[in-house]
């Protein structure tokens, strides 16, 4: 067992075990909603002006003395910015006769929305990260 | 490396990619995560992220390698309330490899040396040896110089020696 290769041979005859049952049941399908292509309202965005918008409902509501029938204040975004923080390149890839880089990005998200007819103002920040394809320059 | 164009939502190319790949990805889930729970969901969130971003081409490894061990290490630091009962449940998986009767007692005690390999040891030698990765490659996607998953890869094969050593008459 003194030879490298030899032990680099045994173990690529162990095969990884086979899936369980429940998770290639799991599998059986692929996903349906296509991720590449960003939606015009991406899904966390959505659900954070939601909250925003139940939060300044809220608000409104409790500064008003006696019940009104009148519809929620409407929300403003007024500032939205996204900052690309850092980008770790994992690997490359040759297609279509260039190089790509698969690179992993860190974002920050800041968006400060207001209520039109009260003073109320949402802040929100976070960060995300995601798996990209970058074209590879050679200058 | 050719990467192969299809549609996106194609069955037929999303359960051939499953079928090809998917015992060597929960392999690596099994190793970042704490038990099979979160290898198995680990493994299915990270496989539809993988495949929905790469729109009309079959998924690069790197990037499912990354994508698993980017969620494992999300859901580990959000379940940190576990106990270590459970890590050491997914430690003691016996069913990691493919047992071969037929070639005796080796390869059985090389997997079970491959599965108490210290962590980090071990995730360098999966990658290398199934997942069939350069150490250029390891070493970004785990975050380490090169030199130091060359050594990791070295220390785990010294390691497996050892062992089988050990089990010769």
């Amino acid at each position: 067992m003194n030879d490298p290769h030899e032990l680099e041979s045994m173990l690529h005859s162990l095969r990884p075990g086979a899936l369980p049952q429940d998770l290639r049941q799991r599998l059986a399908t692929p996903p349906t909603a296509p991720m590449a292509v960003r939606p015009v309202f991406r899904r966390p965005l959505f659900v954070a002006f939601a909250a925003m918008a139940a939060a300044a409902s809220v608000a409104f509501l409790l500064r008003q003395p006696e019940p009104s029938d009148s519809p929620p204040a409407p929300l403003s975004l007024l500032h939205q910015e996204s900052t690309l923080i850092a980008t770790r390149v994992l690997g490359y890839v040759e297609r279509d006769g260039r190089m790509w880089s698969l690179a992993e990005q860190q974002w920050q998200d800041d968006e400060l929305a207001a209520c039109s007819d009260s003073p109320v103002s949402l802040r929100r920040s976070s960060e995300r990260r995601e798996l990209v394809y970058q074209p590879v320059s050679f200058d | 490396m050719n990467l192969h164009h299809h549609p996106t939502s194609s069955p037929l190319r999303w359960q051939e990619w499953v079928d090809q790949h998917s015992e060597l990805f929960f392999l690596y889930a099994r190793q970042q995560t704490r038990n099979e729970a979160d290898a198995k969901d680990v493994l299915q969130e990270a496989l539809a992220e993988t495949w929905t971003k790469s729109a009309g081409s079959v998924p690069e490894k790197a990037m499912v390698f990354a994508t698993i061990r980017r969620r494992a290490v999300d859901l580990g630091r959000s379940m940190d309330r576990r106990s270590k009962r459970e890590q050491s449940v997914a430690a003691n998986q016996s069913d990691w490899f493919v047992p071969d009767f037929s070639v005796g007692d080796t390869r059985q005690c090389l997997a079970d040396a491959v599965l108490k390999l210290p962590p980090d040891l071990r995730e360098v030698l999966m990658l290398r040896i199934w997942g069939d990765m350069t150490f250029p490659a390891i070493a970004q996607l785990t975050g380490v110089p090169c030199a130091t998953a060359t050594s990791r890869y070295r220390y785990a094969l010294e390691r497996l020696r050892e062992k089988l050593v050990e089990l010769q008459p």
